[in-house]
């Protein structure tokens, strides 16, 4: 039999979004909270992420990955945040009870008033997109060739082909290049990129690296290694067009091909996933399903930015802090969120109505001119929209008033103008 | 055949009998045959038993009931459920036990059952069962709408062939048998005292019984033993991995007949995924496993038609294995048998179900030798003194408690998605996996749904640091396929 | 005329393209653009520069590579001549983040800092 200890929080990750909860945590008061985190190190995925573009609203300057770790471990460290390193949460329960375990206190369980979890996301891998061909060595997703590089000091290849032109894969595409590897292609399926173009230009063109929009590679050759990759243009739908295969030898493949949440935690405790994120539904208070678990971050559903990661957990903690109270103030009304066929997602899922909230959404596809309605009581216009960039619109407190009693939903919707 | 002399290159050693193939097949005969009394030996080409045809296989445990009555495999097959179940005990390997479920999508297609029926009792089988579109239902809520009766049977199971090639073998070594792996059998010659010189990549074994189980290799084999008219068609069969968050869509072993000629097959796996198989495409190669784009849909196809809610989103990994029927059998039944010019040399030609006649074929493969002269006396088996392979995965919350105070390492768990820790995988290495590969299939750290996307870094350090390798030298499955193509800065 | 690129300005995710040009020693900006965003373009045409992230190894320490960047944007055509600079750094703890790892590197005035501290 485990002996149980009590916390009032608990936070799974020491990311952006788990140290921003932690440091807000300890700022209002709270008091028994350990962050759990599995890595050896805190700071998420940030460490390896040696390049510069985070922290512009949160800090005001550009900073490097490791950087913006630091100021949120600096802030931890000055208000005494007890970050269990070396540690993995087994499993978590409805009842908010949690078993973690580590080296060096092996098994523990916890009883908690409240979770938060910060889990992040992982990277599809090959077998997801089914990619053709032979399964050698030399094919890794993106963000496992950055830790190799970034961390460890290994490369991957010399001869590399990447698909995907997430921000990830360009990233890596100059990091790879800046090492003295040959990247020879970058390809895209669809027939825009999904990145920023910030990072076209300074890791695209700057190494002349070809960019193929509409491409995808289709099959791997290689019996040990990779020895080169088919790629063939792609119409609308993604179907290869006949008669455009082109070979490519490479002794590597990069795959940047879509971030997912990380929920398996959050799917063996029961708690309901909403299938167009990935991550748990919550309500304003970044609350899921469960009266006390909380989601925030990239585990909630995938950012762009880390300033954004990390005020979502800064949220996550308020709603934490009322639960730890007893009170969650507000009554019983609960209005859904519900995006149509324009609408790649909403978050969050449901609203009180009680208080201003700020909503992200996707769109589905690409639009120009176009203008956002949220029931009929938001109207927003933008010159335009990308499903890889989040649109965070605010409902101002004031709106609420205007809504009829007893409205349970609200149609989220956008057109072009 | 020729008789040679006596070549000069290294003599690995005299046996009484040498099993060419761990697979399946080969560990299981090996497994027997150390039981007795003599000196064996095993000869394996890849790095681990079981690691051929055995692993890129479905990993099925069937009843007779589609081997036609009278066959060969349907003898073979008869208790297999109860064999491997017996086994699992003896060798502490797992064995999920699954139930069958072979659908009619038509009232067409209702005689179909009635004749799988037939087939599984007329070749010993017991405990079939029609049942009609209501039970279905209750059983798999998930089913197609177009499920108008079924067959039920009980007790089938689904395993993890690595697992158990490396606990046969490994019993095996105990009683005394030599095992070489990475060893490529290249030609096969008789001394004028009438013992088989087997030449090897790894040096000469002599042999006065041969055995052939080498899978997709044994017409090959057979070849060098001077019988060319063994021949093998082959065909690539497409499997999907599912992720485990859709597991519960099936929990039988669920058989359709729409797919003919490709099998229709939905199942769990033994780690509780599911698995669905199999749309085979000819092939004129043995090692051609490339997955295509076609093989990976059509595949898709034929488990939607089983279950409607399998989605392309949710698969984690595809792959591909060969499947080979022989020219010898009719009706794709199996072939063992002495050769018929040497016969001290005995064939075993398989196909599918070969994992789950492989028991059975162990016992007739023995007969056969009995029958061919060589003397059959019992001795006494040693325990498998190999614990248990460790999954901290599976164990129980006291069990986990053990397993971390009895060795911390425990508490670092490496792979986050199969919560595989340092501990196992220190000890898949300790215990001679020295591949991504090896460590993958003995510990099953990267086979999650994150394909080793973060455990892949820390399982190369593992091998770095045990292996007191460089990073470079590690691979993912042997020669040819480093991971590092170099240390930065160094 | 001095000759004529296709710019796209990188300052805010906006990515205005301009067509930038020499006429009469002044530099031409055809094209949507803020001020900030023509800074930028500017010194684009003039002469293109960059932030260099990279990392060094570290000795003595379980952490291996130490990420450093340049403390301001350097010429774009010296970015592997200070990669190759760089190659043959091998620092050891402690280190602090802002740290200067390699002063001056390769001649442009610009330091090198560690990016990450370790202890």
């Amino acid at each position: 039999m485990l002996t149980v200890s009590h916390l009032d929080l608990a936070i799974i990750g020491s990311g952006p979004a788990g140290l921003a909860a932690a440091v807000k945590a300890k700022q209002t008061g709270i008091k028994d909270l350990v962050v759990f985190e599995r890595d050896q190190r805190p700071g998420g995925i940030l460490p390896q992420c040696i390049h510069n573009g985070f922290g512009i609203e949160k800090f005001k300057e550009e900073l490097t990955g490791p950087e913006y770790a630091n100021r949120y471990i600096k802030m931890a460290d000055t208000h005494d945040v007890d970050i269990e390193l070396n540690t993995m949460v087994l499993e978590i329960e409805k009842d908010k009870t949690l078993i973690a375990v580590s080296e060096q206190s092996g098994l523990r369980k916890f009883q908690c008033k409240s979770i938060i979890l910060a889990m992040g996301c992982r990277e599809r891998p090959r077998g997801a997109i089914g990619i053709a061909g032979t399964r050698p060595a030399g094919i890794f997703t993106a963000g496992q060739a950055q830790r190799l590089v970034n961390i460890e000091g290994y490369m991957p290849g010399e001869n590399i082909v990447i698909q995907g032109s997430g921000d990830v894969g360009m990233i890596m595409a100059r990091r790879l290049t800046l090492e003295g590897a040959k990247v020879k292609a970058v390809a895209e399926i669809q027939p825009y990129t999904s990145g920023l173009i910030r990072n076209e230009v300074q890791c695209l063109h700057d190494f002349n690296i070809p960019l193929l929009l509409g491409h995808t590679v289709s099959d791997i050759h290689g019996d040990k290694r990779v020895e080169g990759v088919t790629l063939v243009e792609v119409d609308a739908d993604w179907n290869p067009i006949a008669g455009t295969a082109v070979q490519m030898a490479c002794d590597t493949l990069l795959l940047s091909v879509g971030l997912v949440p990380e929920n398996e935690l959050t799917r063996k405790a029961g708690i309901s996933i909403d299938p167009h994120t990935g991550g748990p539904y919550v309500n304003e208070l970044l609350e899921t399903g469960v009266k006390g678990i909380f989601s925030c971050g990239n585990a909630l559903h995938v950012n762009d930015f880390v300033d954004d990661v990390s005020t979502e957990g800064e949220i996550a903690t308020r709603g934490a802090h009322y639960r730890i109270k007893g009170k969650m103030p507000g009554g019983k009304q609960r209005i859904a969120l519900k995006g149509d066929s324009t609408i790649g997602q909403v978050v969050p899922q449901t609203i009180s109505g009680l208080r201003p909230v700020m909503l992200s959404i996707r769109v589905k596809r690409p639009m120009q001119k176009m203008t956002l309605h949220v029931g009929d009581i938001l109207e927003k216009r933008f010159p335009y929209a990308r499903p890889s960039e989040m649109i965070r619109v605010r409902l101002p407190g004031k709106i609420f008033s205007d809504l009829k009693p007893g409205l349970t939903r609200l149609d989220v919707t956008c057109q072009e103008r | 055949m020729a008789t040679a002399a006596n070549d000069r290159s290294c003599q690995l050693g005299d046996f009484d009998a040498v099993v060419i193939g761990a697979g399946i097949v080969g560990a299981m005969i090996i497994r027997e045959l150390s039981r007795l009394k003599g000196r064996f030996a095993i000869v394996e080409k890849e790095m681990f038993p079981g690691f051929g045809v055995s692993k890129a296989s479905l990993s099925q445990i069937h009843l007779p009931d589609f081997c036609p009555p009278g066959s060969l495999k349907g003898k073979l097959c008869v208790n297999a459920p109860e064999r491997f179940k017996k086994l699992a005990g003896e060798l502490d390997v797992d064995y999920r036990e699954v139930d069958e479920l072979w659908l009619a999508l038509a009232p067409a297609q209702v005689s179909l059952l009635k004749e799988a029926q037939f087939r599984g009792e007329a070749n010993g089988a017991k405990g079939f069962e029609l049942v009609g579109p209501q039970k279905i239902r209750e059983l798999e809520p998930h089913i197609t709408p177009n499920a108008v009766a079924g067959l039920r049977a009980k007790g089938l199971g689904v395993i993890h062939p690595p697992q158990w090639g490396r606990a046969l073998v490994a019993h095996a070594v105990q009683n005394g048998v030599q095992l070489y792996l990475q060893t490529a059998v290249r030609n096969i010659t008789k001394n004028e005292n009438g013992t088989f010189l087997i030449d090897t990549s790894g040096g000469i074994l002599s042999a006065k019984y041969v055995i052939n189980a080498a899978g997709l290799y044994a017409d090959e084999i057979a070849q060098m033993a001077g019988d060319g008219d063994i021949r093998l068609i082959l065909r690539k069969g497409t499997m999907l991995i599912f992720d485990k968050s859709v597991s519960h869509l099936a929990r039988h072993m669920i058989f359709g007949t729409s797919g003919a000629p490709h099998s229709q097959d939905i199942a769990p796996t033994v780690h509780g995924n599911l698995i669905v198989g199999v749309h085979y495409a000819k092939t004129e190669s043995k090692t051609d496993t490339r997955v295509s784009r076609e093989g990976i849909r059509e595949t898709l196809k034929l488990g939607q038609m089983l279950i409607p809610a399998l989605s392309e989103a949710d698969i984690i990994t595809s792959f591909a294995g060969i499947l080979a029927t022989n020219t010898m059998s009719s009706e794709g039944d199996f072939y063992i048998a002495p050769s018929e010019r040497e016969p001290h040399v005995i064939h075993i030609i398989v196909g599918a179900p070969g994992l789950s006649a492989a028991p059975g074929i162990a016992d007739y493969v023995i007969k056969l030798l009995g029958d061919a002269g060589f003397k059959t006396t019992e001795q006494k088996t040693a325990q498998l003194r190999h614990r248990r392979w460790p999954r901290f995965e599976s164990a129980s919350v006291e069990q986990r408690e053990q397993m971390v105070a009895e060795n911390p390492k425990h508490g670092h768990i490496l792979c986050r998605c199969e919560q595989v820790t340092e501990a196992e995988i220190r000890e898949a290495i300790r215990s001679g996996a020295n591949t991504m590969d090896a460590v993958k299939h003995l510990t099953r750290a990267g086979m999650g749904r994150c394909q080793g996307g973060f455990c892949g870094t820390f399982v190369l350090e593992q091998l770095i640091k045990q292996l007191g390798i460089a990073p470079t030298e590690v691979t993912k499955n042997g020669p040819g396929s480093y991971q590092i193509s170099k240390v930065m800065n160094s | 005329m001095g000759h004529l690129q296709e710019l796209i300005c990188i300052t805010c995710p906006k990515g205005c393209v301009t067509n930038v040009w020499k006429e009469d020693g002044n530099i031409k900006i055809e094209g949507r653009i803020c001020k900030k965003g023509r800074d930028y373009i500017k010194q684009e045409y003039i002469q293109p520069r960059r932030i260099l992230t990279t990392t060094v190894v570290v000795e003595k320490s379980p952490i291996k590579r130490l990420p450093v960047r340049t403390r301001e944007a350097i010429p774009k055509d010296l970015l592997f001549r200070v990669m190759e600079a760089l190659s043959t750094i091998r620092i050891k703890p402690p280190i602090k983040i802002g740290e200067v790892i390699l002063a001056n590197v390769s001649g442009t005035g610009v330091d090198i800092v560690a990016t990450d501290e370790l202890i």
